[in-house]
């Protein structure tokens, strides 16, 4: 079935592209650029348009996105959507072409502008951009809608807000007011200005934020899915970061062209991104006692396929993340102190992921995560800042990612920290009433 | 049409539903019943594929919901008791978008006038759902879930807020959705209603299964209803003259007898003239409306 005729894209523009608001856009924007002209002719126009373009597909289209499947959730049409024969896949480009149709209706009204009025100068690349920064904005905010959703069963107004916030903050690079310092980058041996590579950066997330928005609408629509994607998205970020850092492919071109050390912190960057965003998607995984209970009853009957469905993702991630630190430490001086501190952050993340979900996991408990938060501040923040009080700086490591300094302490502590909440969480799997 | 096998089901910390099988035969319309958070709408939410079980197996026709979720969706229409409509399209919209998500391929007009026509809109096709009153709105979101001609139909608490007239309207249409081969699944707290068309009754508590039966013991197509009979006076003729109904019971006082009828409409009105022809004193006539109350509350007890 052709994108024209997915039903959810039709619906969308039967409500979004109303006689009388097909009219009112043009009519809109035609004001508003007639005003820029008269202020500042073409170059005037083209900044207006530019500027109006951004609001419309940046800063509304993101909330559009959002919308498209909270407004469902709340006006109770989302359960039958889920039971059409819209699949993922379909109700994906659905909801995100769908949804913000009139944000790009304008959104092109103003590209056709800004080309009429000749662009803005020495800046070529700003109509790209514009396109590319909505898709993105407007993706990530699906996505995070999505994520909300799944976090919770019942979804409000300001989680649309709060979408489209994240949406808009993620975009900043691109906007067209922004001014980008005079830097130069080169990633696998090619060279962008700061703008260039931003967009460059930005398209290719825009992917994979699109692939993010299938994979959770494959999970609303109870679609078994396997982590595989997500230690895909690692060995992507890592390739992303060795572009900078030419440590992996770079052994075998001659591309790189840091200095060890300035190459090295890439590689370390490359290493702590895919350890936050391991970190991140444990915290905004939903967590289900009941999910945890089968994966264990399907482990426990040797159903390895049907396991790794129910496997959290950042889980599913340890071993890219094991040979991401076992990469970092080749031909470095000090390999095993790198080694130590490489395992000691995954440690900190186990210990953080099993006392997560020990409190989210409460019986009754209600703003789980914001609880969780809480507590990782204390000992992130407040029990450090006491042993230092208290002249017992050598066991920092045990609540710090610090292991270079002390490693025996640094693996320990996170070490006996992950068993003793894993133990706990353990306690969370038998409590059932019948 | 449906096989259910060992479903469990669990909230964080209860379990909804706990080893629950049943099968279910094509063309029959269960009546599922039981008390406040028996676990009636989370077995139909399984079985409509929403919610993924903890433990079991649901087929329909077949087609395991857990491995081919979208397959098993071909088959379904649930009606969830808390619906929403798309309030600014016109009826006519809806129905063609429901048409287009259910997969009909084509021009979806034929169907969409089809279902209108079924549900009693075929003439407010242009005005906008947000327009319909409560009756209406319930027509329309069940001429949503029928447009694709499912083969099950699962619904919770259709009748719920619907007036006396609507909800008459809304068993003539399970009747003669049930008439076309269609496999239903009633939620409801109204067994008055529910008995109107029912041919089978699965009753759940506490997460369990206590019973699953025909109601009056016979084929959907040839169930029996309960029928209860009241004279104005006694009358010593009353046992002899229904002695060949089956389950006959006679009430102690000779004033009233409830008795299973498996004879159309046309066959009680021969046989209320018979009676009246007989001398007896008819005050009252007609389906026994607490049985399925009386056997409800019998199973619940019982089970406990």
């Amino acid at each position: 079935m052709s994108l024209l005729l997915n039903p959810e894209l039709r619906r969308n523009l039967w409500l979004e592209l109303g006689p009388a608001r097909v009219i009112a856009m043009p009519a809109v924007l035609f004001m508003v650029f007639l005003l820029a002209w008269t202020w500042g002719k073409a170059e005037g126009m083209a900044f207006a348009a530019a500027f109006t373009g951004w609001a419309l597909l940046v800063l509304w289209g993101t909330r559009l996105a959002c919308d498209a499947v909270i407004s469902e959730v709340q006006g109770r049409t989302w359960d039958g959507q889920r039971l059409s024969s819209l699949g993922p896949l379909r109700m994906t480009i659905g909801k995100l072409a769908g949804g913000p149709i009139y944000a790009w209706y304008g959104g092109v009204i103003c590209l056709v502008a800004l080309l009429a009025a000749g662009g803005i100068a020495d800046e070529p690349l700003v109509p790209i951009g514009l396109v590319v920064t909505g898709l993105f904005g407007q993706a990530v905010a699906l996505w995070f809608g999505l994520v909300q959703l799944r976090l919770r069963s019942g979804v409000q107004r300001f989680h649309v807000t709060f979408a489209q916030v994240v949406g808009i903050i993620v975009s900043v690079q691109l906007t067209p007011f922004e001014h980008f310092i005079d830097v130069s980058v080169s990633w696998y041996g090619m060279t962008f200005n700061g703008f260039e590579f931003a967009l460059l950066s930005t398209a290719l997330f825009t992917v994979w934020a699109w692939i993010g928005c299938y994979r959770l609408m494959r999970a609303e629509l109870q679609y078994r899915s396997w982590p595989l994607v997500w230690c895909a998205f690692l060995v992507f970020l890592l390739v992303y970061f060795d572009g900078l850092s030419g440590q992996y492919f770079g052994l075998f071109s001659p591309f790189a062209r840091f200095s060890a050390d300035e190459a090295f912190l890439w590689q370390a960057g490359g290493f702590l991104t895919i350890v936050s965003a391991s970190w991140f998607a444990m915290l905004l995984e939903p967590k289900s006692i009941v999910r945890l209970r089968r994966l264990f009853e399907r482990l426990r009957k040797g159903d390895a396929a049907r396991a790794l469905g129910d496997l959290p993702v950042f889980v599913a991630g340890l071993p890219v993340l094991a040979i991401a630190a076992v990469l970092l430490t080749l031909g470095k001086p000090e390999p095993g102190l790198l080694l130590a501190q490489a395992a000691s952050l995954v440690l900190f993340l186990l210990r953080d992921g099993a006392l997560v979900y020990y409190v989210v996991l409460a019986p009754g408990a209600r703003r789980g995560h914001l609880a969780a938060l809480v507590y990782l501040v204390l000992l992130y923040g407040v029990v450090p800042g006491i042993l230092a009080g208290a002249d017992a700086g050598v066991l920092l490591a045990a609540f710090v990612p610090l292991a270079m300094k002390a490693p025996v302490i640094g693996l320990l502590g996170p070490a006996v920290q992950a068993i003793a909440f894993g133990f706990l969480l353990s306690s969370r799997l038998t409590t059932v009433r019948g | 049409m449906i096989e259910v096998e060992g479903l469990c089901f669990d909230y964080p910390a209860k379990r909804a539903l706990s080893d629950v099988g049943f099968t279910i035969e094509p063309g029959t319309v269960t009546a599922l019943v039981g008390p406040n958070g028996a676990g009636k709408t989370t077995l139909l939410r399984c079985l409509a594929t929403l919610e993924l079980p903890y433990a079991g197996r649901i087929r329909l026709d077949g087609i395991d919901t857990g491995e081919e979720p979208l397959r098993a969706r071909r088959l379904l229409g649930f009606l969830d008791e808390f619906f929403g409509l798309y309030d600014e399209l016109s009826v006519r919209r809806c129905l063609t978008y429901w048409a287009g998500a259910h997969g009909l391929a084509g021009d979806t007009e034929a169907a969409v006038l089809d279902a209108a026509r079924r549900l009693g809109l075929a003439d407010r096709l242009e005005e906008r759902a947000g327009s319909l009153s409560r009756g209406l709105r319930q027509r329309l979101a069940i001429a949503q879930v029928i447009i694709h001609r499912p083969r099950i139909l699962l619904m919770d608490e259709p009748a719920s807020g619907l007036d006396p007239e609507a909800r008459a309207g809304l068993a003539d249409l399970i009747r003669s959705l049930q008439a076309e081969g269609m496999t239903i699944i009633v939620s409801s707290h109204i067994l008055v209603e529910l008995q109107d068309y029912s041919s089978h009754m699965l009753i759940v508590d506490k997460g369990r299964i206590v019973d699953h039966a025909p109601i009056g013991g016979a084929s959907p197509r040839q169930r029996s209803r309960r029928l209860r009979l009241v004279l104005s006076r006694p009358a010593d003729a009353l046992a002899s003259a229904l002695g060949g109904e089956a389950g006959l019971v006679v009430a102690p006082d000779g004033l009233a007898a409830q008795f299973d009828f498996t004879g159309d409409l046309e066959a009680q009105t021969a046989l209320l003239a018979r009676l009246v022809g007989q001398g007896l004193p008819v005050a009252a006539f007609g389906e026994d409306h607490e049985s399925l109350q009386d056997r409800y509350i019998e199973k619940l007890k019982a089970s406990r």
